[in-house]
Protein backbone atom coordinates (compact mmCIF):
# COMPACT_ATOMS: atom_id res chain seq x y z
CA UNK A 1 0.00 0.00 0.00
CA UNK A 2 1.59 3.46 -1.03
CA UNK A 3 0.27 6.92 -1.78
CA UNK A 4 -0.04 5.81 -5.59
CA UNK A 5 -2.10 2.44 -4.72
CA UNK A 6 -5.95 3.32 -5.51
CA UNK A 7 -8.83 2.05 -3.80
CA UNK A 8 -12.07 3.12 -4.14
CA UNK A 9 -14.86 2.87 -1.46
CA UNK A 10 -18.33 4.29 -2.43
CA UNK A 11 -17.94 5.21 1.28
CA UNK A 12 -15.51 4.38 4.84
CA UNK A 13 -17.28 1.66 6.19
CA UNK A 14 -16.52 -0.31 3.12
CA UNK A 15 -13.15 0.76 3.24
CA UNK A 16 -12.85 -0.37 6.99
CA UNK A 17 -14.70 -3.71 6.20
CA UNK A 18 -12.33 -4.47 3.38
CA UNK A 19 -9.04 -3.37 5.43
CA UNK A 20 -10.60 -6.18 7.82
CA UNK A 21 -11.00 -8.85 4.56
CA UNK A 22 -7.43 -7.88 3.67
CA UNK A 23 -5.96 -8.52 7.33
CA UNK A 24 -4.96 -5.02 7.08
CA UNK A 25 -5.96 -4.24 10.64
CA UNK A 26 -4.70 -5.07 14.62
CA UNK A 27 -8.26 -6.26 15.00
CA UNK A 28 -9.50 -2.78 15.09
CA UNK A 29 -11.63 -0.91 12.93
CA UNK A 30 -9.13 1.73 10.43
CA UNK A 31 -9.22 5.19 9.74
CA UNK A 32 -9.08 4.55 5.23
CA UNK A 33 -5.72 6.75 4.87
CA UNK A 34 -7.02 8.93 2.49
CA UNK A 35 -4.15 10.64 0.44
CA UNK A 36 -5.07 14.09 1.97
CA UNK A 37 -5.18 12.76 5.21
CA UNK A 38 -1.66 10.97 4.42
CA UNK A 39 0.04 14.08 3.41
CA UNK A 40 -1.08 16.00 6.30
CA UNK A 41 1.18 13.41 8.47
CA UNK A 42 4.36 13.74 5.90
CA UNK A 43 3.84 17.89 5.76
CA UNK A 44 3.68 17.71 9.83
CA UNK A 45 6.96 15.79 10.05
CA UNK A 46 8.75 17.78 7.86
CA UNK A 47 10.21 14.82 5.85
CA UNK A 48 10.77 13.45 2.77
CA UNK A 49 8.00 10.30 2.10
CA UNK A 50 10.68 7.72 0.59
CA UNK A 51 13.02 8.49 3.68
CA UNK A 52 13.98 5.10 5.12
CA UNK A 53 13.23 5.78 9.12
CA UNK A 54 14.38 2.03 10.46
CA UNK A 55 14.82 -1.14 8.76
CA UNK A 56 14.42 -4.51 10.27
CA UNK A 57 17.79 -6.37 9.00
CA UNK A 58 16.86 -9.99 9.58
CA UNK A 59 13.60 -9.85 7.30
CA UNK A 60 14.91 -7.64 5.19
CA UNK A 61 12.25 -4.73 5.81
CA UNK A 62 12.15 -1.23 6.16
CA UNK A 63 9.83 1.75 7.10
CA UNK A 64 9.57 4.82 4.92
CA UNK A 65 8.20 7.88 5.88
CA UNK A 66 5.42 7.13 3.62
CA UNK A 67 4.48 3.95 5.00
CA UNK A 68 4.69 5.25 8.58
CA UNK A 69 2.78 7.99 7.86
CA UNK A 70 -0.38 6.09 5.76
CA UNK A 71 -0.36 3.50 9.41
CA UNK A 72 -0.47 6.14 11.50
CA UNK A 73 -3.37 7.59 9.66
CA UNK A 74 -5.11 3.95 9.89
CA UNK A 75 -4.62 4.09 13.75
CA UNK A 76 -6.02 7.45 13.87
CA UNK A 77 -3.57 9.83 14.56
CA UNK A 78 -3.64 13.49 13.99
CA UNK A 79 -1.17 15.10 11.70
CA UNK A 80 0.46 16.58 14.66
CA UNK A 81 1.06 13.23 16.51
CA UNK A 82 3.34 12.07 13.10
CA UNK A 83 6.22 13.75 14.76
CA UNK A 84 6.18 11.44 17.58
CA UNK A 85 5.65 8.11 15.43
CA UNK A 86 8.77 9.19 13.45
CA UNK A 87 10.22 9.71 16.59
CA UNK A 88 9.44 5.82 18.00
CA UNK A 89 10.81 4.98 14.70
CA UNK A 90 14.27 6.65 14.84
CA UNK A 91 14.37 5.40 18.13
CA UNK A 92 14.42 2.03 17.11
CA UNK A 93 16.88 2.74 14.10
CA UNK A 94 19.48 4.06 17.08
CA UNK A 95 23.09 2.11 16.62
CA UNK A 96 22.64 1.61 20.66
CA UNK A 97 19.27 -0.08 20.09
CA UNK A 98 21.02 -2.39 17.67
CA UNK A 99 18.81 -3.41 14.41
CA UNK A 100 18.24 -7.60 15.05
CA UNK A 101 17.15 -6.81 18.68
CA UNK A 102 14.17 -4.27 17.04
CA UNK A 103 13.21 -7.60 15.02
CA UNK A 104 13.41 -9.83 18.35
CA UNK A 105 11.60 -8.26 20.66
CA UNK A 106 8.69 -7.80 18.35
CA UNK A 107 9.19 -11.76 17.49
CA UNK A 108 9.71 -13.04 20.80
CA UNK A 109 7.94 -15.95 22.59
CA UNK A 110 7.72 -13.46 25.79
CA UNK A 111 5.63 -11.05 24.13
CA UNK A 112 7.16 -7.97 24.62
CA UNK A 113 5.65 -4.55 23.70
CA UNK A 114 6.69 -1.18 22.22
CA UNK A 115 6.53 1.05 25.19
CA UNK A 116 7.22 4.72 24.99
CA UNK A 117 7.55 7.58 27.37
CA UNK A 118 7.32 10.84 26.49
CA UNK A 119 8.50 13.87 27.91
CA UNK A 120 8.44 17.97 27.65
CA UNK A 121 6.22 20.16 26.04
CA UNK A 122 4.94 17.70 22.97
CA UNK A 123 2.39 16.68 26.12
CA UNK A 124 0.82 20.01 26.03
CA UNK A 125 0.84 20.52 22.49
CA UNK A 126 -0.77 17.81 21.31
CA UNK A 127 -2.56 16.43 24.60
CA UNK A 128 -0.56 13.19 25.57
CA UNK A 129 -2.08 11.78 28.89
CA UNK A 130 0.71 11.66 31.69
CA UNK A 131 -1.84 11.83 34.72
CA UNK A 132 -5.01 9.62 35.64
CA UNK A 133 -5.25 6.09 33.83
CA UNK A 134 -2.28 6.94 32.63
CA UNK A 135 -1.76 3.14 31.30
CA UNK A 136 -4.95 2.77 30.31
CA UNK A 137 -7.48 4.08 27.68
CA UNK A 138 -9.32 7.45 26.73
CA UNK A 139 -6.72 9.30 24.96
CA UNK A 140 -6.30 9.65 21.40
CA UNK A 141 -2.78 10.70 20.86
CA UNK A 142 -1.88 8.05 23.56
CA UNK A 143 -3.66 5.57 21.86
CA UNK A 144 -2.86 5.78 18.34
CA UNK A 145 0.69 6.66 18.91
CA UNK A 146 1.52 3.15 20.14
CA UNK A 147 -1.41 1.73 17.22
CA UNK A 148 0.53 3.44 15.09
CA UNK A 149 3.50 1.16 15.94
CA UNK A 150 1.56 -1.49 15.84
CA UNK A 151 -0.05 -1.12 12.47
CA UNK A 152 3.70 -0.78 10.86
CA UNK A 153 4.61 -3.98 12.74
CA UNK A 154 1.82 -5.73 10.86
CA UNK A 155 1.63 -4.00 8.09
CA UNK A 156 5.27 -2.90 6.78
CA UNK A 157 7.29 -5.54 8.60
CA UNK A 158 5.02 -8.26 8.26
CA UNK A 159 5.41 -9.23 11.80
CA UNK A 160 2.00 -11.34 12.48
CA UNK A 161 0.88 -13.13 15.10
CA UNK A 162 1.83 -16.74 14.18
CA UNK A 163 4.21 -16.03 11.29
CA UNK A 164 7.28 -14.25 12.61
CA UNK A 165 5.50 -13.05 15.95
CA UNK A 166 5.53 -15.90 18.14
CA UNK A 167 4.53 -14.54 21.47
CA UNK A 168 3.26 -17.43 23.53
CA UNK A 169 0.69 -14.69 25.58
CA UNK A 170 1.10 -11.56 24.26
CA UNK A 171 -0.29 -9.15 26.59
CA UNK A 172 -2.47 -6.15 25.69
CA UNK A 173 0.22 -3.60 26.12
CA UNK A 174 1.00 -4.69 22.25
CA UNK A 175 -2.10 -2.76 21.26
CA UNK A 176 -0.46 0.43 22.03
CA UNK A 177 1.63 1.53 25.23
CA UNK A 178 2.59 5.58 25.21
CA UNK A 179 2.72 7.50 27.65
CA UNK A 180 3.59 10.85 29.36
CA UNK A 181 5.83 11.58 32.26
CA UNK A 182 4.03 13.38 35.01
CA UNK A 183 6.69 16.05 34.80
CA UNK A 184 4.44 19.00 36.91
CA UNK A 185 3.82 16.53 39.52
CA UNK A 186 6.90 14.98 40.01
CA UNK A 187 9.30 15.87 42.95
CA UNK A 188 12.26 15.02 41.17
CA UNK A 189 13.59 15.80 37.63
CA UNK A 190 12.08 15.12 34.27
CA UNK A 191 13.23 11.23 33.37
CA UNK A 192 14.64 12.87 29.80
CA UNK A 193 16.85 15.35 32.10
CA UNK A 194 18.25 11.64 33.65
CA UNK A 195 18.79 10.62 30.24
CA UNK A 196 20.92 13.77 29.04
CA UNK A 197 18.20 16.22 27.34
CA UNK A 198 17.15 19.91 28.59
CA UNK A 199 13.86 20.28 30.66
CA UNK A 200 12.64 22.31 27.40
CA UNK A 201 13.16 19.27 25.05
CA UNK A 202 10.10 17.27 23.65
CA UNK A 203 11.76 13.37 23.91
CA UNK A 204 10.94 9.65 23.39
CA UNK A 205 11.96 6.85 24.88
CA UNK A 206 12.04 3.74 23.42
CA UNK A 207 11.85 0.61 25.78
CA UNK A 208 10.79 -2.85 25.34
CA UNK A 209 7.94 -3.85 27.91
CA UNK A 210 7.77 -7.41 29.21
CA UNK A 211 4.78 -6.12 31.24
CA UNK A 212 3.06 -4.06 33.41
CA UNK A 213 2.53 -4.87 37.21
CA UNK A 214 0.81 -3.03 39.49
CA UNK A 215 2.53 -2.43 42.86
CA UNK A 216 0.34 -1.53 45.54
CA UNK A 217 1.41 -0.27 48.73
CA UNK A 218 -1.13 2.19 50.70
CA UNK A 219 -0.11 1.66 54.05
CA UNK A 220 3.16 3.04 54.69
CA UNK A 221 5.06 6.63 54.33
CA UNK A 222 8.49 5.29 54.70
CA UNK A 223 10.29 5.52 51.67
CA UNK A 224 12.47 1.69 52.51
CA UNK A 225 9.03 0.09 53.21
CA UNK A 226 7.46 1.66 49.68
CA UNK A 227 10.44 0.42 48.00
CA UNK A 228 10.78 -2.97 49.55
CA UNK A 229 6.85 -3.37 47.88
CA UNK A 230 8.94 -2.93 44.48
CA UNK A 231 11.68 -5.23 45.27
CA UNK A 232 9.54 -8.00 46.35
CA UNK A 233 8.18 -7.78 42.76
CA UNK A 234 11.32 -7.50 41.36
CA UNK A 235 12.77 -10.86 43.07
CA UNK A 236 9.79 -13.01 42.32
CA UNK A 237 11.67 -15.89 40.58
CA UNK A 238 8.63 -15.58 37.69
CA UNK A 239 10.61 -12.06 36.54
CA UNK A 240 13.93 -13.82 37.16
CA UNK A 241 13.28 -16.37 34.90
CA UNK A 242 16.18 -14.78 32.28
CA UNK A 243 18.50 -13.43 34.91
CA UNK A 244 21.03 -12.31 33.42
CA UNK A 245 19.36 -11.09 30.10
CA UNK A 246 16.62 -8.61 30.50
CA UNK A 247 17.16 -7.39 33.83
CA UNK A 248 16.91 -3.43 33.58
CA UNK A 249 13.69 -2.09 35.55
CA UNK A 250 11.45 0.96 34.74
CA UNK A 251 9.81 1.79 37.79
CA UNK A 252 6.94 3.93 36.80
CA UNK A 253 6.13 5.49 40.02
CA UNK A 254 2.98 7.01 40.74
CA UNK A 255 3.15 10.50 42.22
CA UNK A 256 1.94 9.43 45.34
CA UNK A 257 4.90 7.17 46.16
CA UNK A 258 7.07 9.55 44.74
CA UNK A 259 6.20 12.56 46.95
CA UNK A 260 6.17 10.22 50.32
CA UNK A 261 9.97 8.93 48.62
CA UNK A 262 11.06 12.57 48.50
CA UNK A 263 9.45 14.23 50.93
CA UNK A 264 11.41 12.44 52.96
CA UNK A 265 15.04 13.89 51.39
CA UNK A 266 15.65 10.67 48.88
CA UNK A 267 16.31 11.82 45.50
CA UNK A 268 15.85 9.46 42.57
CA UNK A 269 19.52 8.33 42.61
CA UNK A 270 18.75 7.21 46.16
CA UNK A 271 15.73 5.03 44.93
CA UNK A 272 17.63 3.49 42.23
CA UNK A 273 21.28 2.71 44.70
CA UNK A 274 18.55 1.48 47.31
CA UNK A 275 17.30 -1.26 45.18
CA UNK A 276 20.10 -2.10 43.13
CA UNK A 277 21.49 -3.07 46.78
CA UNK A 278 18.54 -4.49 47.97
CA UNK A 279 17.22 -6.40 44.78
CA UNK A 280 18.98 -9.97 45.57
CA UNK A 281 18.21 -13.56 45.86
CA UNK A 282 20.07 -16.77 46.98
CA UNK A 283 21.13 -19.03 44.56
CA UNK A 284 19.81 -21.49 45.74
CA UNK A 285 16.31 -20.43 45.53
CA UNK A 286 16.92 -19.50 41.74
CA UNK A 287 18.66 -23.27 41.65
CA UNK A 288 15.08 -24.98 43.10
CA UNK A 289 13.14 -24.09 40.26
CA UNK A 290 15.69 -25.66 37.11
CA UNK A 291 16.82 -28.68 36.19
CA UNK A 292 19.70 -28.41 38.83
CA UNK A 293 19.64 -31.99 40.98
CA UNK A 294 17.94 -33.76 38.39
CA UNK A 295 20.75 -37.39 37.75
CA UNK A 296 21.26 -35.90 33.96
CA UNK A 297 21.38 -32.01 34.52
CA UNK A 298 24.14 -31.77 32.44
CA UNK A 299 25.41 -28.41 31.60
CA UNK A 300 21.68 -27.09 30.21
CA UNK A 301 20.95 -27.55 33.82
CA UNK A 302 20.68 -23.70 34.98
CA UNK A 303 20.21 -20.24 33.29
CA UNK A 304 24.23 -19.85 33.17
CA UNK A 305 23.17 -22.39 30.51
CA UNK A 306 21.46 -19.70 28.30
CA UNK A 307 23.31 -16.64 29.28
CA UNK A 308 26.19 -16.79 31.99
CA UNK A 309 25.67 -14.93 35.04
CA UNK A 310 28.84 -12.81 35.11
CA UNK A 311 30.74 -13.04 38.63
CA UNK A 312 29.77 -9.34 39.01
CA UNK A 313 26.47 -10.36 39.48
CA UNK A 314 26.83 -12.71 42.33
CA UNK A 315 28.39 -11.79 46.06
CA UNK A 316 28.46 -14.14 48.72
CA UNK A 317 27.20 -12.42 51.97
CA UNK A 318 27.84 -14.61 54.99
CA UNK A 319 28.34 -17.67 53.15
CA UNK A 320 25.38 -17.28 51.17
CA UNK A 321 25.56 -16.66 47.30
CA UNK A 322 23.09 -13.74 45.94
CA UNK A 323 22.35 -13.11 42.86
CA UNK A 324 21.76 -9.63 42.62
CA UNK A 325 19.15 -8.61 40.21
CA UNK A 326 20.54 -5.38 38.40
CA UNK A 327 24.47 -4.57 37.49
CA UNK A 328 24.29 -1.46 38.89
CA UNK A 329 21.74 1.00 40.06
CA UNK A 330 21.83 2.43 36.19
CA UNK A 331 20.01 -0.67 35.49
CA UNK A 332 16.74 0.90 37.57
CA UNK A 333 15.02 3.56 36.01
CA UNK A 334 12.52 5.70 37.35
CA UNK A 335 9.55 8.06 35.49
CA UNK A 336 6.78 9.46 37.63
CA UNK A 337 3.24 8.89 35.86
CA UNK A 338 -0.49 8.75 36.74
CA UNK A 339 -3.00 10.55 39.32
CA UNK A 340 -1.99 11.38 42.53
CA UNK A 341 -4.48 9.99 43.88
CA UNK A 342 -3.55 6.86 45.53
CA UNK A 343 -0.65 4.79 46.67
CA UNK A 344 -0.39 2.59 43.74
CA UNK A 345 2.71 2.17 41.36
CA UNK A 346 3.41 0.11 38.19
CA UNK A 347 6.36 -2.18 37.40
CA UNK A 348 7.57 -2.56 33.78
CA UNK A 349 10.34 -5.80 33.56
CA UNK A 350 12.46 -4.44 30.31
CA UNK A 351 13.28 -6.75 27.45
CA UNK A 352 16.98 -6.92 26.63
CA UNK A 353 19.90 -4.91 27.88
CA UNK A 354 22.47 -7.36 27.62
CA UNK A 355 22.25 -10.63 25.53
CA UNK A 356 24.24 -13.37 25.41
CA UNK A 357 24.59 -15.81 22.17
CA UNK A 358 26.82 -18.66 21.99
CA UNK A 359 28.92 -17.56 24.55
CA UNK A 360 29.28 -13.76 23.40
CA UNK A 361 27.96 -10.47 25.20
CA UNK A 362 26.41 -7.91 22.73
CA UNK A 363 25.40 -5.17 24.52
CA UNK A 364 22.13 -3.43 24.08
CA UNK A 365 21.15 -0.21 25.43
CA UNK A 366 17.15 -1.71 24.96
CA UNK A 367 16.48 1.97 26.16
CA UNK A 368 16.64 4.82 23.81
CA UNK A 369 15.98 8.52 23.95
CA UNK A 370 15.65 10.09 20.96
CA UNK A 371 14.46 14.22 20.14
CA UNK A 372 11.08 14.55 18.81
CA UNK A 373 10.96 17.07 16.32
CA UNK A 374 8.10 20.18 16.58
CA UNK A 375 5.69 20.04 14.53
CA UNK A 376 5.45 21.55 10.89
CA UNK A 377 2.34 24.06 11.15
CA UNK A 378 -0.04 21.73 9.48
CA UNK A 379 -3.85 22.39 8.49
CA UNK A 380 -6.37 21.27 10.98
CA UNK A 381 -8.17 18.16 9.46
CA UNK B 1 16.77 -20.11 10.05
CA UNK B 2 18.26 -16.99 9.06
CA UNK B 3 21.63 -17.89 10.86
CA UNK B 4 21.48 -21.24 8.57
CA UNK B 5 20.81 -19.43 5.32
CA UNK B 6 23.67 -16.69 6.49
CA UNK B 7 26.05 -19.56 6.41
CA UNK B 8 24.94 -21.18 3.37
CA UNK B 9 25.61 -17.99 1.70
CA UNK B 10 28.95 -17.71 2.46
CA UNK B 11 29.68 -21.57 1.28
CA UNK B 12 29.56 -23.43 4.09
CA UNK B 13 26.78 -26.74 4.34
CA UNK B 14 24.39 -25.82 7.29
CA UNK B 15 21.48 -28.02 8.87
CA UNK B 16 18.87 -25.62 10.64
CA UNK B 17 16.85 -27.70 13.32
CA UNK B 18 13.57 -26.14 13.72
CA UNK B 19 10.71 -26.93 16.79
CA UNK B 20 7.58 -28.04 15.52
CA UNK B 21 5.84 -24.51 16.39
CA UNK B 22 7.86 -22.86 14.69
CA UNK B 23 7.52 -24.45 11.36
CA UNK B 24 5.12 -21.34 9.87
CA UNK B 25 8.31 -19.01 11.32
CA UNK B 26 10.98 -20.85 9.55
CA UNK B 27 8.98 -21.09 6.37
CA UNK B 28 8.40 -17.49 6.45
CA UNK B 29 12.03 -16.49 7.32
CA UNK B 30 13.25 -18.96 4.47
CA UNK B 31 11.32 -17.14 2.15
CA UNK B 32 12.41 -13.62 3.45
CA UNK B 33 16.26 -14.83 3.22
CA UNK B 34 15.78 -15.67 -0.36
CA UNK B 35 15.72 -19.20 -0.02
CA UNK B 36 11.72 -20.54 -0.73
CA UNK B 37 12.37 -24.31 -0.68
CA UNK B 38 14.84 -24.46 2.00
CA UNK B 39 15.19 -27.85 3.12
CA UNK B 40 15.88 -28.39 7.00
CA UNK B 41 14.41 -30.70 9.92
CA UNK B 42 11.96 -30.31 12.35
CA UNK B 43 12.24 -31.73 15.66
CA UNK B 44 9.40 -31.64 18.73
CA UNK B 45 8.87 -28.95 21.34
CA UNK B 46 9.89 -27.73 24.09
CA UNK B 47 14.31 -27.79 24.21
CA UNK B 48 15.07 -25.68 26.67
CA UNK B 49 13.80 -27.19 29.56
CA UNK B 50 15.20 -30.92 28.80
CA UNK B 51 17.83 -32.17 30.51
CA UNK B 52 21.01 -33.74 29.23
CA UNK B 53 19.63 -37.30 28.39
CA UNK B 54 16.09 -36.07 26.79
CA UNK B 55 18.10 -33.70 24.94
CA UNK B 56 20.46 -36.42 23.23
CA UNK B 57 17.47 -38.44 22.14
CA UNK B 58 16.04 -35.84 20.24
CA UNK B 59 19.68 -35.26 18.53
CA UNK B 60 19.77 -39.18 17.99
CA UNK B 61 16.30 -39.41 16.18
CA UNK B 62 17.28 -36.42 14.17
CA UNK B 63 20.09 -37.31 12.81
CA UNK B 64 18.87 -39.16 9.74
CA UNK B 65 17.69 -36.44 8.46
CA UNK B 66 20.43 -33.96 9.45
CA UNK B 67 22.71 -36.25 7.22
CA UNK B 68 19.81 -36.55 4.31
CA UNK B 69 19.91 -32.92 3.89
CA UNK B 70 23.55 -32.89 3.66
CA UNK B 71 23.31 -35.12 0.81
CA UNK B 72 25.22 -37.82 3.87
CA UNK B 73 24.42 -41.52 3.28
CA UNK B 74 22.36 -42.63 6.62
CA UNK B 75 25.79 -44.06 8.10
Amino acid sequence: LTLETELDYPDAVSAIEDYFERGWTDGLPIVPPTPELVTACIATAGRDPDEILVRMAPIRRSCTVEKAAINAVMAGCRPEYFPVVVAALEAAADPGWKHPYWYILNASTSGQAPFYVINGPIRDEIGINSGVNVLGPGVRANMTIGRAIRLILLNVFDVRPGVLDMSVQGQPGKLALCIGENEEESPWAPFHVDRGFNVVDSTLTYMSARGTHPVENRVSQDPEKILLTFIDLMTSLALLSTPTTQRRKLILMGPEHAHLIAAAGWSKDDVKRFVHEKARRPRSEYDAITKVGSPSAGRHSDWDSIAPIPDRMIRSVDGVDYIYEHESPADVLVVVAGAADGGTSALVPLGIGRYALYGAEIPCAGVVTTPIRAPAAAPRT
Amino acid sequence: MRDATEIERRGVPAVAIITRPFKVTADSMAVRQGYPRYRYVLVDHPIASLDDNALREVARAALPEVLAVLGLPPD
